[in-house]
């Protein structure tokens, strides 16, 4: 089941972004969750308070240009804010951006970012952005940030039990079929948790939320 | 240079590249972008692997524009490899090994976008012996690019001078462009092909990477009833610290040991316990790296 405790109502999630299309494709996928309300910024209803906005570099800077021209509801700042960034991230995220997602980040990874960002946790890891990790093919020590310190996983949020079922499953291999299968859960169910797990761990991929499983001790190596 | 003529070199490029492009298909990949597929041999596809869905079918886009479904057949994270097979035989054209490269030799990435041709074009910026990938992978040679070629060319073959594939595109840190060689993908689609996925060596123990003091090693923080490091006797909270004498600083260099061909061999680790040290002698198990 997706709606596994974190909220009950569905959340009405705002969707400013510059590209019109992408925030209709969004907006389609986040309609199809059973807890999410998108609702797509300019657009008649766009009045409503939102539990969560989704941003892009353009439109965050649009506001910070116009001081407070975001539309609708997104400008309030107590409203969490995951941004879509196409921008490595130098500078430390405003405070109310609570996960910074690359550009072309998956429907369901900002989904579970979402959720998370909703339920108040922070998902934005210092200096280790969520896409483009190359790491498995550096060649040089140098190339890597050096062990994942101890605090590393400080910010985020631990794997429900659930989701460690579902970790173990990954690193053996498992798709979404078979984890389903498994635990007796949709396909649909197992993808949520599986997003969910990558956002936990700060991975770009399935392969990377495994290796970086591995390195944590989450994983039996 | 009274005889280069730079429009003749100009055309044996795109040459080069268009006689490429049949063997080349495009998907789409998680993110919302698409990414380069190759055809290998005997109408299997080879991909980059972290460009591809687990589990899921592919919609391959071929050269021609026509669409096919590929199943994954395998894939190998500690060389990027996927192997794909497309339904029906598409008709497309394996590209020849090439000779060795040096520094220097012209590199053309050839990609596919939606079935449109890509073509990068620059130098084999630097070769080197063979090494081990973080997951463990024996890379035959090492081979970076100094070749500018985006997102779209992963997964994509990477010709030399002749038209003849040195490898396949693949991305290191900070994005630079490597190229995963023509031998060490030939080793991992034949491996895919048989059995469907590869193997990597197991300890059985959750580590977790500890500091103390002058100690950098890998702390034992779980352990498989039924594992290899159960069976030689380590306990939680000892500290993995050198592997066959060799520093071992943590979990990232003991996974980079545990690759495919590590499986079955014997190990002797350093371990910490109690602060004291002493050797475990283990037979690493085996496990499928996904």
């Amino acid at each position: 089941m997706a709606s596994h405790g974190i909220t009950r109502r569905r959340l009405t999630i705002l969707i400013a972004l510059d590209d019109a299309v992408r925030a209709e494709h969004l907006s389609t996928a986040l309609a199809a969750t059973d807890d999410l309300l998108p609702i797509v910024a300019g657009s008649s209803d766009s009045g409503d308070r939102a539990d969560v906005a989704i941003v892009d570099d353009n439109s965050l800077e649009r506001r910070d240009l116009e001081g407070g021209g975001l539309e609708g509801a997104a400008t309030d700042p107590a409203i969490p804010q995951v941004l879509l960034s196409q921008r490595g991230r130098r500078q430390r995220p405003a405070d109310n951006v609570f996960a910074v997602l690359p550009a072309a980040a998956d429907d369901l990874l900002i989904a579970a970012a979402a959720r998370l960002a909703a339920a108040g946790y922070r998902i934005s890891g210092e200096g280790r952005p969520l896409s483009d990790r190359h790491d498995d093919f550096a060649f040089h020590d140098d190339d890597l940030s050096d062990e994942e310190p101890v605090d590393d996983r400080a910010g985020r949020p631990p794997l429900s039990p659930r989701e460690s079922e579902v970790l173990a499953l990954l690193a053996e291999g498992a798709p979404n079929k078979v984890i389903a299968r498994r635990l007796n859960i949709s396909v649909h169910t197992a993808k949520f948790h599986v997003a969910a797990i990558l956002i936990k761990l700060g991975a770009a991929n399935r392969t990377d939320a495994i290796a970086i499983a591995m390195r944590q001790g989450l994983v039996l190596v | 240079m009274s005889d280069f003529n730079l429009s003749a070199f100009s055309d044996a490029v795109a040459d080069i590249a268009a006689a490429a492009a049949p063997a080349t298909a495009s998907f789409a990949t998680h993110q919302h972008r698409t990414a380069t597929a190759f055809h290998w041999r005997d109408g299997y596809f080879i991909a980059a692997e972290e460009a591809v869905e687990a589990g899921e079918e592919i919609d391959l886009t071929l050269s021609s524009g026509d669409k096919v479904k590929a199943e994954l057949v395998g894939r190998d994270p500690s060389t990027g490899t996927a192997l794909l097979k497309p339904t029906g035989a598409p008709d497309a054209p394996s590209l020849a090994k090439a000779g060795t490269v040096r520094p220097g030799h012209l590199a053309i990435a050839v990609g596919n976008s939606d079935g449109a041709g890509l073509a990068a074009f620059g130098t084999v910026g630097e070769v080197g012996p063979a090494w081990r990938s973080m997951r463990g992978g024996t890379i035959d040679r090492r081979i970076n690019l100094a070749v500018n070629a985006g997102g779209r060319f992963e997964g994509g073959p990477v010709l030399d001078a002749k038209g003849a594939l040195i490898g396949m595109l693949l991305f290191g840190p900070r994005r630079r462009a490597l190229v995963m060689p023509y031998e060490t993908i030939e080793r991992a689609a034949a491996t895919l092909r048989e059995k469907g996925h590869v193997a990597r060596g197991y300890l059985g123990a959750g580590l977790h990477p500890i500091r103390n003091g002058d100690t950098h090693g890998a702390m034992v923080m779980s352990l498989d009833d039924n594992g290899p490091a159960k069976a030689a006797g380590l306990h939680l909270g000892d500290i993995i610290v050198s592997w066959d004498g060799e520093a071992a600083h943590g979990p990232r260099e003991l996974i980079r040991r545990l690759g495919p061909d590590s499986a079955g061999a014997s190990v002797t680790l350093g371990v910490e316990r109690g602060g004291e040290r002493r050797d475990v002698v283990l037979t690493i198990g085996e496990k499928p790296l996904n």
